[in-house]
């Protein structure tokens, strides 16, 4: 098991060098100057230069890498151009909006998607099947900002339930925070919500046609057992293994639905870092994505290794 | 038809609810003072990267903090006019080469420091340092050496006559912060305003409150106020009618402003601004270095269509560069009128008959400049002209169209007030080079008189027109939406800025 | 099975395929006609509700909504071909020779793919987006490209379980050629589960592309594609709800279509839930 982990550890480490070395390239090769965007419209050439200058701009790219990469190896993220902070402390500052959202929105996915799912495979060919699997075909076939904007029509400025958009610190009102990520993750989380539906109607119709549960079925096990030993502990493995994949898509939903809700989060922050070509905000966001999305699936691979009855009977 | 017919209507309904406002305004104004007290909540679209405006030229951070938070010698009011700021007075010599301001006394910075000539001093010395990365350096380049003989005194000389300088004094860049303080202003800003900077949440709000000891009491009325960052207009719309917010301001647009004036129980503030909407033209690449060309292709505009199709009708034509907003506009709409027939004739004689085709690149970012460029692509089309629309992201736009001039056509605002002078670069990215318009617009900078200054404006706005250098559109129109009982908006747009000095709530 | 049980089994798969055909069908009809031409502007005819001369209604600018409709079913093929395309031709090549090589290869190649996988896909859209100018292709681009991990992944697993497998084995010693036990075995047992995939790509290449122009950066004016037309008729709303109703509903029924199809041909592929369909009845 040590030895495994191990390896896993130094694989991750690999793995998070090549996806902040693909940001880096990329950036290289993006059109568009930040000296000019801080300095705007009618900014002179000689102080679009200066500030490049200022800013380490005019060194050669792999000068600037291996800065970089020596600056990431101490855990330094570098300064943003635009805001002439640390990257770092930027994220930091929107991570009480993207998390708390992002886990929201997953934990909406993970309580309609999984019962429901079960539910459906329950009564395959029924009526509740069918509604559930259009359900799950609605969620994923409408694009998320135009469900957000129909949830803020609706519940903001009809109903007046909740609000329309913004993000109150929780240090302010807890309360009003957690209101104004309710619409947001309903939005983000309907989707995944369906997809999970899907996944789990899928893997619960493969057990209940499996060996194991008919023969569980023949020795007289009530059913009600059969699906809770066998069928959701499946449907929890299948869940399991499609999580750092929810997540990823998540966090990109959250790019397009904080623009919607105007949440000051990640996504939001790394829209504006790309259209200003803040260059060392972008590889901070993406390295702490890519690294994220990376934990979790280290993570689900130690779960599946636990859940699956295939590798723990063995 | 019938859309038309609509639509016009539709205008017509929100004129005269926005007349409605006006007179209940003026109403209200007569009867008594106004109400002290409260918080606005005002959203706007984009957020600053810093709210120094001598360190960005966003007009995120000058709406924010010029004139709530940070002042300049001279103000703008909400006519246009100038008028005396952290000046008291000022006198100027005939032949415009000495400006002397007498200081306001006894004003005070946030930070508790007095206000006095050295601030000044250290101000313009930093903004005509070529090294100080201060904005717009352009307007301080004549001043030739600045003396302070008292504290409340302060005389610039210049090495030229700038007719120009007071105005420029009123802009957003030209804003008095305590001397040393200039590191820290892009995050902190402090200043003389009737507003303090209290905190500025990033991604989310800019907070300001109420400064007791502001010069110009009893203002403000409002206690505090927060200016809050939303995208997307929709959202923005919603959150107004929800009442999270009492106000939208900044890039308002028309349907913004019907969808509003739809659901009843807002004001609609309508008028004009600065901001020049211009289909601009690589006047030094072929086939558009042919005036003919360029003539055939403001023909082919109706600038009534584009307006429609691109701000719901509301704007105002323009034929040169400058708006009826600003103080020498001078009408040139009939130079270049409308006329498909005389376009494809013009095409004819400049070896066009059988059309031509050119790029039109449009910045994604803003959408009045894509809708304006994809009926100016269609109009286009209908005298010969095959347009190929490329989508640019704003960045892109700046460094190769505006930085190197790499392009046909673009569309763009140009929402600077007073800025006929760049058609004296031919540097910039008209790349329009004209001895007889530089000699002009030197004449303007020159020339004390008022009535000789208005007759030059005039001239190059004329000379402009006949040279067609762009396709002017319209002037862009300026929308406040806000609660029903929230009064003292500016109902025009002379400069870039959210004055909430004189705004309170009506009781 | 007669025709009728078949129907009852696989509906899903028949549904699938007739909203496919409606798709390719309107594609290909409008190569040959039109109503109106679908980039005319005519400000006087905005917001036109349906009706006998524009079957539709117009949109913002004038233009027929049921030209720009059918013209775009062109580009959403186009979308999803070239995004299928490219995830499923890389990711065929890099699992392929993934599995096939083993070893450091074989490490190296899954660990590349697994930086990809760490990118949220609408992230490497934009970034694409940064480079390559907003428009379409950039859209298409990082949808193939981001869903290359997955194609080389499900390419490996299958490969890998295949190449162990005693037909295989057997073809091997029977002398044949690494490129034909690829044609011949590899690949059409591989197919069912890359098919599958391939839908479901299709699908989300659609959806990216409305996400990407929500953002301003998807398919370029005047080119009609449903997610820009979608985008642009949201502010329109209170105006006429016809232009944002049509490609809304138009982008739905489609990714429905090609999700059913998915499923459907995972009941009829996959050995598996077709032995359980035939158990249960």
């Amino acid at each position: 098991m040590q030895a495994y982990l191990v390896r896993r550890a130094i694989t991750f480490v690999i793995t998070a060098w090549l996806a902040a070395s693909i940001a880096f390239a990329t950036l290289l090769v993006i059109p568009g100057d930040p000296a000019r965007i801080i300095l705007g419209f009618d900014a002179s050439p000689e102080a679009v230069a200066a500030l490049e200058r200022q800013l380490g701009l005019d060194l050669p790219p792999l000068v600037r890498y291996g800065q970089w990469l020596s600056d990431l190896a101490r855990l330094d993220l570098g300064t943003s151009l635009v805001y002439q902070m640390p990257v770092g402390q930027l994220i930091r500052e929107r991570l009480p909006v993207t998390l708390p959202l992002t886990a929201m929105a997953l934990a909406i996915a993970v309580a309609i998607g999984v019962p429901l799912g079960l539910f459906a495979a329950t009564r395959r060919g029924g009526a509740a099947d069918l509604l559930a699997i259009a359900f799950a075909q609605a969620g994923i076939a409408t694009p998320s900002f135009w469900l957000g904007i129909f949830l803020i029509l609706i519940f903001a400025v009809r109903l007046r339930w909740l609000p329309a958009g913004g993000f109150t610190p929780w240090t302010q009102d807890p309360e009003r925070t957690l209101l104004s990520l309710i619409l947001p993750a309903v939005a983000l989380g309907a989707s995944r919500a369906a997809s999970l539906t899907r996944i789990v109607r899928s893997s619960a119709l493969e057990v209940l046609s499996a060996d194991f549960v008919r023969t569980a079925r023949a020795k007289g096990v009530p059913e009600g057992r059969v699906i809770r030993r066998h069928v959701l502990r499946n449907a929890l493995v299948a869940v399991s293994t499609v999580i750092a994949l929810e997540v990823g898509q998540l966090l990109a939903g959250a790019i397009i639905i904080e623009s919607v809700f105007a949440l000051p989060g990640l996504g939001a922050l790394v829209l504006n870092a790309v259209s200003n070509r803040d260059f060392p905000l972008v590889q901070g966001i993406v390295i702490c994505l890519a690294a994220g999305i990376l934990v979790l699936s280290l993570i689900t691979d130690v779960l599946y290794a636990y859940l699956d009855p295939r590798i723990r009977y063995s | 038809m019938n859309v038309f017919a609509a639509r016009s209507m539709a205008r017509m309904a929100l004129l005269s609810a926005v007349a409605l406002a006006v007179l209940m305004v003026a109403g209200l104004a007569a009867e008594a003072q106004p109400a002290r007290g409260g918080h606005l909540t005002v959203a706007q679209s984009a957020e600053p990267p810093l709210l120094n405006p001598s360190a960005t030229t966003a007009t995120a951070a000058t709406s924010i903090v010029h004139h709530n938070v940070l002042e300049g010698l001279v103000k703008v009011d909400r006519s246009g006019a100038l008028t005396p700021g952290l000046a008291e007075s000022w006198t100027v010599s005939p032949d415009a080469t000495e400006y002397v301001f007498r200081l306001r006394r006894g004003v005070r910075f946030h930070n508790g420091q007095e206000f006095t000539s050295a601030d000044v001093k250290a101000k313009f010395e930093r903004a005509r340092d070529p090294e100080s990365g201060h904005t717009n350096q352009r307007y301080y380049t004549s001043i030739a050496s600045i003396e302070t003989p008292d504290p409340y005194t302060v005389i610039f000389r210049m090495s030229e006559p700038d007719a120009e300088f007071l105005y420029n004094l009123a802009r957003p860049d030209s804003v008095i912060v305590p001397a040393g303080t200039e590191d820290t202003q892009g995050v902190h800003p402090v200043g003389t305003g009737p507003f303090r900077f209290v905190e500025w949440v990033r991604g989310s709000h800019v907070r300001l409150e109420r400064f007791e000891d502001y010069w110009n009491q009893p203002l403000p009325y409002l206690d505090s106020v927060t200016f809050r960052f939303i995208t997307d207009p929709n959202t923005q719309v919603a959150a107004l009618l929800a009442g999270d917010i009492d106000a939208v301001t900044g890039a308002v647009t028309a349907e913004q402003a019907l969808r509003v004036q739809q659901a009843g129980g807002f004001q609609v503030i309508q008028g004009p601004t600065t901001n020049t909407v211009i289909l601009a033209m690589n006047n030094s690449r072929p086939p558009l270095d042919d005036v003919r060309v360029r003539r055939a292709i403001t023909h082919a505009i109706n600038r009534e269509e584009v307006m429609i199709g691109a701000e719901f009708g509301f704007g105002t034509p323009i034929g040169s560069h400058m708006t009826p907003a600003e103080p020498y506009y001078a009408d040139m709409t009939g130079v270049t009128p409308y006329d498909p027939d005389r376009a494809r004739a013009l095409l004819a004689e400049a070896g066009y008959a059988d059309g031509l085709e050119l790029t039109l690149s449009l910045p994604v970012s803003y959408t009045y400049a894509l809708r304006s460029g994809e009926i100016a692509a269609g109009q286009l089309a209908r005298v010969g002209i095959r347009v190929n629309i490329e989508l640019v992201e704003w960045s892109t736009w700046l460094s190769r169209i505006f930085g190197q001039a790499d392009y046909d056509l673009t569309v763009i605002g140009h929402a600077e007030p007073m800025d006929i002078g760049i058609y004296g670069n031919p540097d910039y990215y008209f790349r329009y080079d004209s001895a007889a318009v530089r000699e002009l617009l030197a004449e303007a900078k020159r020339v004390g008189d008022e009535e000789r200054r208005r007759e030059v404006y005039a001239q190059i706005q004329r000379q402009l027109a006949e040279d067609a250098v762009n396709v002017w559109l319209y002037a862009r129109p300026y929308f406040i939406l806000s609660r029903a009982d929230v009064d003292g908006w500016w109902d025009r747009l002379p400069m870039v800025i959210t004055d909430v000095t004189e705004v309170h709530f009506s009781r | 099975m007669n025709r009728h049980r078949w129907l009852r089994h696989h509906w899903n798969l028949a549904a699938g395929l007739v909203i496919l055909g409606l798709l390719l069908g309107s594609a290909g009809l409008s190569f040959l006609y039109v109503p109106h031409d679908p980039n005319r502007t005519n400000i006087a005819d905005r917001f036109a509700p349906p009706s006998d001369r524009y079957l539709l209604g117009t949109d913002q600018y004038g233009r027929d909504l049921l030209s720009r409709m059918v013209v775009g079913s062109r580009t959403a093929i186009r979308v999803g071909v070239v995004a299928v395309a490219i995830g499923l031709g890389i990711g065929l090549l890099v699992g392929g020779m993934a599995a096939y090589s083993g070893g450091w290869i074989d490490e190296i190649l899954m660990r590349i793919m697994d930086a990809v996988a760490a990118y949220p896909p609408l992230l490497l859209a934009i970034l694409f987006a940064s480079i390559l100018g907003p428009g379409d292709i950039s859209g298409m681009l990082a949808i193939g490209v981001a869903t290359v991990p997955v194609f080389a992944r499900l390419t490996r697993a299958s490969f890998l379980a295949l190449v162990e497998s005693e037909f295989v084995q057997a073809a091997r010693a029977a002398g044949a050629g690494t490129a034909r036990v690829i044609c011949r075995h590899l690949l059409p047992n591989g197919a069912a589960v890359l098919l599958v995939q391939a839908t479901t790509t299709f699908a989300n290449a659609l959806l990216a592309e409305a996400a990407l122009s929500y953002l301003g950066l998807g398919t370029q004016p005047p080119h009609p594609s449903w997610g820009r037309m979608l985008r642009e008729a949201q502010d329109f709303l209170i105006f006429s709800p016809y232009p944002a109703v049509f490609p809304g509903l138009a982008i739905a029924v489609t990714v429905l279509g090609l999700n059913l199809l998915g499923d459907g041909l995972r009941d009829v592929l996959d050995p598996k839930t077709r032995s359980s369909a035939a158990r249960r009845v």
